[in-house]
């Protein structure tokens, strides 16, 4: 029984309506970068600017080499995504599918450690990289980072999933298990890769705390370590701060548009449980 | 064909060169993963091990052995006692709160028509801002003198809520905040686990005279079931290292009411200049988070795993 | 799936062997967060680098909240940096740790180019672990519109500054007047505060650095005015409890005056507002007293550098130095260093009330400020205060408690006592 017309209709523009209301704050934000200075805390509050100009936007420039933080940034956050990627897959591969001593306690130590947080061991981590000679180096905010126990978690939990037929048929096919994982799980795991993926490029491209900890030289900063630092002793520049929060949310949206299609469609014919 | 497969019941046969690189293979898929892990979380984990049992004065450089003595300190500690609380507070509203909404966004927006993939996209943004704009905004429509909410609620002839400067309005608005932040990566994920579900099974229903509500429960929800698991255990994680935009937006008050434990082991470490009274926090607490995640685990998936 | 990972790698390693430095001697910095000065010390920075063409600079900027995560955990590790910009309120923690220039140049003579109130952040015993490049001052800002249409006027010169009961009838009849939204915005921090403090006579630490909050009648007479102010809605709360910044409330336009420093100036001057506004002197207690802040640049003494470290410090101690890097700020910060003509430009007429009120400020209240004991209990301090000033705990209590906070922190300072 198909919907009415009208109804689908109503839909949609509900969608959009709730979906408006619900980034008020959001529009706020981004519309404040194209105010004025003058205008930005005035009273009463205006969410959308009388005199938009786009010199927020142009201090951005001035606040340091943007472009190489960008660039910067864009280096951790896909290659360390792609590290993400494989790493995660092959562990989630070897915690759903093998059985071994150790891994039960594996499991949950991997997942145990996302309740550590970071700023507390900020000195033990800092030591490790220095003997590494990461201290300094994008290595060291790209590499560490990629064991995230969420996506050793997420790739367990979806492999677990994935029918044992299908492998066992490989198998008889005479295929290694390096080929299974390869030409068999691997595919079959394109939705949580691809949603992986977008979590793994937010969190790298967000990321503060590492770049805090290992980054020195202003030429290696990342785009969020500089926007923080529009976060002055005294003032804030709320102007450029807004414009340039606005600026660095692009990329990563892109990235969400692009994959979101591999992710949503998933994978019904045949390898999944439903 | 009893050639070593995957899924043994026992250990693997003892052929021995064979044997010992079958019995490495998952060991071999797991290196990197444990490698980074080791060095870079269950090294610092041990060592941070080792600092809680000091007293650390970090600007001279003096470590102290005190053994359990940060620990005691902890059990007596009021504050610690309840940043705990809130944490408990702010992840019992958090989780099934994010959980509803991002079903609910997920089910509301399922159709891939053009109006509704703009809205995920619309819903999604809010997820990958930076903690500083989060909080700026909110914090500027909350602001109680002239924040646009309180405002509407003036025109309305109601009075204003103190919405960061009140207790209960402080920790509703912060885990308000925290849902708004989670909800369009959520949406995601219920919008491909629903994506996986196939349609034969609602025609199935459907003939069998099952309302919308029921096909919801009897279809979707049981055919959602790993994903539910993800979703709590991901936001459980998630209000256990809640931190930076709540810093912002309240700065753990009122009086300390909005106050979590990672700000906690936070200003140990780097205000009070204790980094041995933060970690030793971080330790107490691992266990019984540990607990929780796996009771989490057990219930969800003791039909979800074939 | 290998490939582009592998190049990725490669492009990260090739960028940082691209930006490796080989010659020469580099020196690392650890600047603050500031918008308003970062870049001037920056190019004063690259001055020094022309004169002495072996030495570059490889500076880090960090901004203020993340500052003791990323210093600690550098000295805790044992690569301190080089030089290091630190304010007013962190200074003497890292005291010990701190390069001694007395080594390098006659302590007496460093000293004393600069003013009394900052002699005391610098010196620790008989070191003298840094200098000062840039004063601030906290002061009164007030919305000339708006005191214009409530006819009230605000003292002209120090003799007829406001007392305090003055100062809050005139905010009243202010806002009263011209139902003006807010009051006074006053920042939420333990400094702000302490203003009330000095002007009563009181410190916060004994002279001998043993006791917390020594003069018992002092404090509760601040504690009490400001809880005066609280209770007949003068200050917003959105700034007490909350923790809004003054600056930002005031540029709304609709706030009677600001409780707040001279560092606001250059935002409201450069960036503009929609209405007139003016600074005044503070109003008086006791005496009349305002709270030196500023910034400092110290060196380290474990770092491998702290030769040429104490040079440069030294070199920008030269007042002609320190001139030229207040000059290039245009004028928005004042200086430390005794008879210096700094041109303030447009600033001028605004720093005057606070250059003045700072001026007759007594030693002891920086001397005060500086203790290491202070730099460890700010939080835990403010959160006592709101809570007595919100009127959600009773002042003896709130006694008791920021006693036993100060207390406990001057024992963990280790130092109690300063040598005369």
């Amino acid at each position: 029984m198909r919907m009415q017309p009208i109804r689908i209709i109503f839909h949609d523009v509900a969608a959009i309506v709730v979906c408006a209301i619900f980034l008020l704050p959001v529009i706020w934000a981004i519309a404040s970068a194209f105010k004025p200075s003058e205008e930005l805390f005035e009273f009463p509050p205006s969410l959308f600017p009388h005199h938009p100009t786009l010199q927020s936007f142009q201090n951005i420039f001035s606040t340091g080499d943007v472009l190489r933080y960008a660039l910067n940034s864009f280096l951790v956050a896909v290659g360390s995504s792609l590290i993400t990627l494989l790493i995660s897959s092959m562990a989630g591969f070897a915690l759903a599918k093998y059985r071994f001593p150790g891994q039960k306690i594996l499991f949950l130590l991997i997942v145990g450690m996302l309740l550590v947080p970071l700023q507390v061991l900020m000195i033990p981590v800092f030591l490790v990289l220095k003997t590494l000679g990461w201290v300094n180096s994008l290595l060291g905010i790209i590499i560490p980072p990629a064991a995230t126990p969420t996506g050793t978690f997420m790739l367990r939990q979806f492999i677990l999933g994935i029918p044992d037929e299908l492998i066992e048929a490989a198998r008889l096919d005479g295929a290694s298990d390096w080929k299974i994982y390869w030409h068999v799980i691997l595919p079959l795991s394109a939705p949580v890769l691809a949603a992986l993926g977008i979590l793994s490029f937010t969190w790298r491209w967000n990321d503060y705390i590492w770049p805090l900890i290992a980054i020195n030289s202003q030429d290696r900063y990342t785009l969020q370590l500089a926007l923080a630092n529009l976060i002055g002793t005294n003032t804030v520049e709320w102007g450029t701060l807004l414009a340039y929060a606005t600026s660095v949310l692009l990329p990563v949206l892109v990235v969400f548009v692009i994959f979101q299609r591999y992710f949503l469609k998933g994978n019904i014919a045949g390898g999944v449980k439903g | 064909m009893s050639e070593h497969s995957l899924i043994v019941d026992e250990m693997p046969r003892p052929d021995v060169l064979r044997g010992t690189l079958k019995f490495l293979t998952p060991y071999f898929f797991l290196l990197p993963t444990l490698i980074i892990f080791g060095l870079f979380s269950l090294f610092p984990l041990v060592c941070g091990g080792f600092m809680s049992l000091y007293r650390i004065d970090m600007v001279n450089g003096k470590w102290l052995f005190i053994a359990l003595d940060n620990y005691s300190r902890l059990l007596r500690d009021p504050v610690f006692g309840q940043s705990v609380l809130n944490t408990f507070w702010y992840a019992i509203a958090v989780v099934p709160g994010t959980l509803i909404a991002s079903l609910a966004v997920a089910l509301f927006l399922r159709e891939s028509r053009p109006a509704r993939l703009v809205a995920r996209l619309g819903f999604y943004i809010p997820f990958v801002l930076s903690p500083v704009v989060v909080a700026t905004s909110w914090k500027w429509l909350l602001n109680e003198d002239f924040g646009v909410v309180d405002d509407l609620l003036r025109v309305l002839g109601l009075s204003s809520i103190p919405w960061l400067t009140s207790q209960f309005p402080a920790r509703f608005s912060v885990v308000v905040t925290t849902v708004w932040n989670l909800v369009g990566f959520y949406m995601l994920m219920f919008l491909a686990g629903l994506s996986q579900i196939r349609g034969e099974l609602y025609e199935a229903a459907k003939i069998e005279g099952a309302s919308v509500l029921q096909r919801f429960y009897y279809v979707t929800l049981p055919m959602l079931r790993p994903t539910i698991l993800l979703v709590v255990v991901l936001t459980t994680v998630h209000s256990v290292q809640a931190f930076e935009s709540i810093l912002l937006l309240t700065d753990g008050g009122p009086a300390n009411s909005t106050r979590l434990i990672v700000q906690n082991m936070y200003d140990a470490a780097f205000l009070h200049l204790n980094p041995g009274y933060g970690v030793a926090q971080a330790i107490l607490l691992l266990p019984v988070i540990l607990f929780i995640a796996w009771i989490q685990m057990r219930m969800l998936k003791s039909e979800g795993e074939g | 799936m290998f490939f582009p990972r592998t190049s990725f790698i490669a492009a990260a390693c090739t960028l940082f062997a691209a930006i490796h430095q080989a010659d020469g001697k580099t020196l690392t910095v650890l600047l603050l967060a500031n918008q308003s000065t970062q870049k001037q010390i920056q190019v004063t920075l690259q001055g020094y680098s022309k004169e002495h063409p072996e030495i570059t600079f490889d500076i880090s900027i960090v901004s203020n909240s993340s500052f003791p995560a990323k210093l600690n955990t550098l000295l805790a590790s044992g690569n301190p940096p080089d030089i290091v910009e630190v304010t007013t309120g962190y200074i003497q923690l890292y005291a010990p740790q701190a390069l001694d220039l007395s080594r390098y140049i006659d302590p007496g003579v460093l000293v004393n180019r600069y003013l009394a109130s900052y002699r005391e952040f610098i010196k620790s015993g008989e070191k003298v672990i840094g200098i000062p490049i840039e004063a601030t001052a906290n002061g009164l800002f007030y919305n000339k519109d708006l005191f214009d249409k409530a006819g009230v006027s605000v003292p002209e010169d120090p003799d007829h500054a406001w007392t305090w009961e003055q100062f809050k009838e005139a905010i009243e009849t202010v806002k009263k007047r011209t139902n003006c939204r807010l009051g006074v915005a006053y920042d939420r921090s333990v400094m702000r505060w302490s203003n009330l403090l000095y002007q009563t006579d009181g410190t916060w630490i004994s002279e001998d650095g043993k006791t917390f909050l020594p003069d018992r009648e002092a404090t509760v007479r601040a504690m009490k005015y400001f809880r005066e102010l609280m209770d007949a809605k003068l200050i917003p709360a959105s700034s007490w409890p909350g923790n809004t910044d003054a600056g930002q409330l005031f540029r709304t336009g609709v706030a009677a005056a600001m409780w707040s420093g001279n560092w606001q100036l250059k935002a409201l001057i450069e960036k503009g507002t929609r209405f007139r506004f003016g600074t005044t002197y503070f109003p008086k207690d006791k005496i009349r007293a305002t709270a030196p802040g500023g910034e400092f640049l110290i060196g380290m003494q474990g770092s491998p550098n702290r030769d040429d470290a104490a040079q440069l410090i030294l070199w920008w101690a030269q007042p002609e130095n320190t001139k030229r890097y207040l000059d290039s700020l245009g004028g928005s910060l004042l200086s430390p260093m005794k008879d210096l003509e700094i041109n303030y430009g447009s600033y001028a007429e605004y720093l005057k009330p606070m250059l003045s009120d700072l001026l007759v400020t007594p030693p002891r209240v920086a001397e005060d400020l500086a203790r290491p004991a202070m730099a460890r209990i700010q939080d835990d301090l403010i959160n006592e205060l709101v809570l007595y000033e919100t009127g959600n705990q009773d002042l003896e209590i709130t006694l008791r408690n920021a006693k036993q906070i100060g207390q406990n922190a001057i024992e963990a300072s280790g130092n109690p006592g300063r040598e005369p």
